[in-house]
């Protein structure tokens, strides 16, 4: 009955298609895999995101195939689900775009997901494109891919930024410390704790509220840490007693 | 020897940069699947462009898509309306002129030229030649082609239940389905010379919210707000915004469709009614669009849109100086342009929909101190129909050309880029 009414969403390019492939798991694949080549751009996508919510070797075999795709919406679906439906198995494969693509964001975005996915074999091909790479925003990805599997100079870049002069860098700096996930880095972010610089706006356009470099700082501590605070965080503005606590999570090793 | 000569219909001075025809936006009636963008046709300055066949010129430029036929207008500005013109391109990998198809151009001063953009991305060049084909080149238009970029968006058409002890009262927004394809038709066509569409998946949303939920965070609140109408605060934990969220669909720009929306101001001890946006953006990837039957659908597409850049990175959200597009009333914003361009940009200030309260200096609205200290009069609608086309003919322009020194420029390359991420976990 789900393999009807899969088919039937599909065709509608209808995205409840997502919900119903989850349900059917595997049995889903035919029906997805006969279609991974339709001829719509938009119905390809669909059946990625349908492919992503199963996950499985085929799954991912078919989000790999997809990076070929000559439609940017069918590769860029593709990189964006490959964060989340990876499998060790196709590490080489992956590596391969690294130092094989000619389109950049390919390049950057998958050894990001190789950092992802902890391919410390795919480490040596990353490290030799990155000296090669000519596609700035593409190289750095890739330091940061480096940064997340051992901790070398790639890792020392990356944290110089949070010295940055420009507050935009130092606060984008937070986010990529929480892609690397090493708990031991949440010490580098005590500084910040006292940089008030407004940067994001996290509230409305017409009624904004500025989010502060130290308020970035605090959500990162608590997530490389992995311990809670007694208050709500995520995307908020916090006060002075909050951010205290915050320098507390450190401090208490 | 040519029976024409190259007439100025002017007096030409040493510093005055020659100009005899210029491009602008095709007035006439578009037909289904054809296109007529508003192009970016700011001044003179040599430019930078995301890719392409030029290095960046000085020329206008008209943004298309892959396998697009389009029109665009030719202005005799500064040369005889009788004057001989041809139009050619060089660019035959990537556009094809198929209007006037012997290329001669007929007399008058705005004439338009129908072209298709060939399946391949990159930057063509439509010239404009005096006399014959191969006569001198007089004017040109860069055309940048792009592969299409889809965003889906989640369209919820959306029930607010407010619940106390005694009763619960309801508000359910009156748009339809129709209604909103109609909308996201006039919002494609303003974002297609950036090759971006939206695609919407409709969704029937409730939301139900105690009265609990709503005043634990806030002391007093006038009641009469209450009603199933969407508060906001522009505070923290917004209560209603934490709820219309947990229905947000999974990797879709989520829009709102609400009843009525409204600020709820502090006055003493109490929350009262304050003022009602025409739509609100959290810069990521909700927006809350309230029912304005009263207002013409262009002109809520148009701001439907404009919120919709602002998923899109549009205005500079992230720094403090927060809606770099101009806004009329915040005395503290000294970045007000008021040139027709900066007008027409689809991510100018458009707070009110209702044109008439917004007439600066003689209107509801007492303009900035940097506007009185240079003596300016803002005498112009705000509705987004006084921007160069005119009377009563809207633009939303969004920029392509990466002018210097201007960081609110170059949108082309952000919006595409900020698409491209916008749901990347990392």
């Amino acid at each position: 009955m789900y393999s009807i009414l899969l088919e039937k969403l599909l065709e509608q390019l209808n995205y409840d298609a997502r919900e119903i492939a989850e349900k059917m798991g595997k049995e889903a694949l035919p029906i997805l895999l006969k279609r991974k080549n339709a001829k719509s751009a938009r119905e390809r996508v669909l059946v990625l995101e349908c492919l992503a919510k199963i996950k499985g070797e085929e799954a991912v075999q078919a989000l790999i195939e997809a990076l070929d795709d000559p439609e940017e919406d069918v590769w860029n679906t593709a990189l964006d689900l490959l964060y989340i439906a990876n499998s060790p198995a196709f590490i080489s494969s992956l590596s391969s775009f690294v130092c094989e693509s000619p389109n950049a964001v390919i390049r950057g975005e998958v050894a990001k997901i190789l950092g992802v996915m902890g391919a410390f074999s795919s480490l040596s091909i990353i490290k030799a494109q990155l000296a090669k790479e000519k596609d700035e925003e593409a190289a750095y990805k890739m330091i940061l891919a480096v940064a997340k599997m051992e901790d070398g100079p790639e890792r020392k870049k990356v944290l110089e930024n949070l010295n940055h002069e420009d507050p935009r860098i130092r606060y984008e700096t937070i986010r990529h410390l929480e892609y690397i996930n090493d708990g031991k880095l949440a010490k580098n972010l005590l500084p910040l704790l006292n940089d008030k610089t407004k940067v994001a706006n996290i509230g409305f356009v017409q009624k904004p509220i500025w989010q502060r470099i130290c308020d970035r700082a605090l959500e990162a501590i608590v997530f490389l840490t992995g311990k809670t605070l007694p208050f709500e965080t995520g995307d908020k503005v916090y006060d002075e007693d909050q951010l205290r606590m915050a320098r507390g999570l450190i401090s208490s090793g | 020897m040519s029976s024409f000569k190259m007439i100025s219909k002017r007096k030409i001075y040493k510093i005055e940069r020659i100009v005899p025809i210029r491009f602008t936006r095709y007035k006439g009636t578009v037909p289904e699947g054809t296109y007529a963008p508003d192009l970016d046709d700011r001044g003179f300055a040599k430019h930078s462009l995301p890719y392409g066949t030029y290095a960046g010129g000085h020329y206008p430029i008209i943004g298309v898509c892959m396998g697009d036929i389009a029109f665009v207008n030719l202005i005799r500005e500064n040369i005889d309306e009788k004057a001989r013109l041809y139009v050619a391109t060089r660019s035959e990998d990537f556009l094809k002129i198929l209007e006037p198809s012997d290329g001669l151009l007929k007399s008058g001063q705005e004439i338009p030229i129908k072209f298709k953009a060939l399946d391949k991305p990159g930057v063509g060049r439509i010239d404009i030649h005096f006399e014959n084909k191969d006569g001198p080149l007089i004017g040109s238009l860069e055309v940048l082609i792009s592969s299409l970029l889809t965003a889906n968006c989640a369209t919820h058409i959306t029930t607010v239940k407010v619940v106390n002890k005694s009763k619960v009262l309801e508000k359910k927004s009156e748009r339809n389905d129709e209604e909103i394809k109609k909308m996201m038709k006039i919002v494609n066509e303003i974002f297609r010379p950036i090759g971006v569409e939206f695609v919407i998946h409709s969704f029937p949303t409730q939301i139900v919210i105690q009265e609990s939920e709503i005043i634990k965070n806030f002391l007093k609140i006038d009641h009469t707000l209450l009603d199933g109408r969407v508060i906001l605060f522009g505070e923290q934990n917004e209560p209603y915004l934490k709820k219309l969220r947990e229905k947000n669909i999974d990797r879709m720009i989520n829009i709102f469709f609400v009843n009525a929306l409204q600020y709820a101001e502090k006055k003493n001890d109490e929350y009262v009614g304050g003022e009602e946006p025409s739509a609100v953006s959290d810069c990521k990837r909700t927006i809350i669009f309230p029912d304005y039957k009263s207002i013409k659908l262009e002109l809520q597409a148009a701001t439907l849109a404009h919120e919709l850049g602002h998923c899109l990175k549009l205005a500079n959200v992230d720094s403090n100086r927060a809606h770099s597009d101009d806004s009329p009333i915040n005395e503290n914003d000294y970045e007000r342009r008021h040139d027709i361009w900066s007008r027409r940009r689809l991510m100018y200030y458009t707070a009110y929909l209702d044109p008439d309260v917004r007439i600066g200096r003689n209107g509801k609205y007492k303009i900035g101190t940097y506007e009185k200290k240079r003596g300016d009069k803002l005498v112009y609608r705000y509705d987004g129909t006084d921007v160069g086309y005119g009377p009563n003919v809207m633009g939303r322009m969004i920029t392509i050309k990466d002018l210097p020194n201007d960081e609110t420029d170059g949108e082309y390359a952000r919006a595409r880029k900020a698409l491209r991420e916008l749901f990347r976990l990392y």
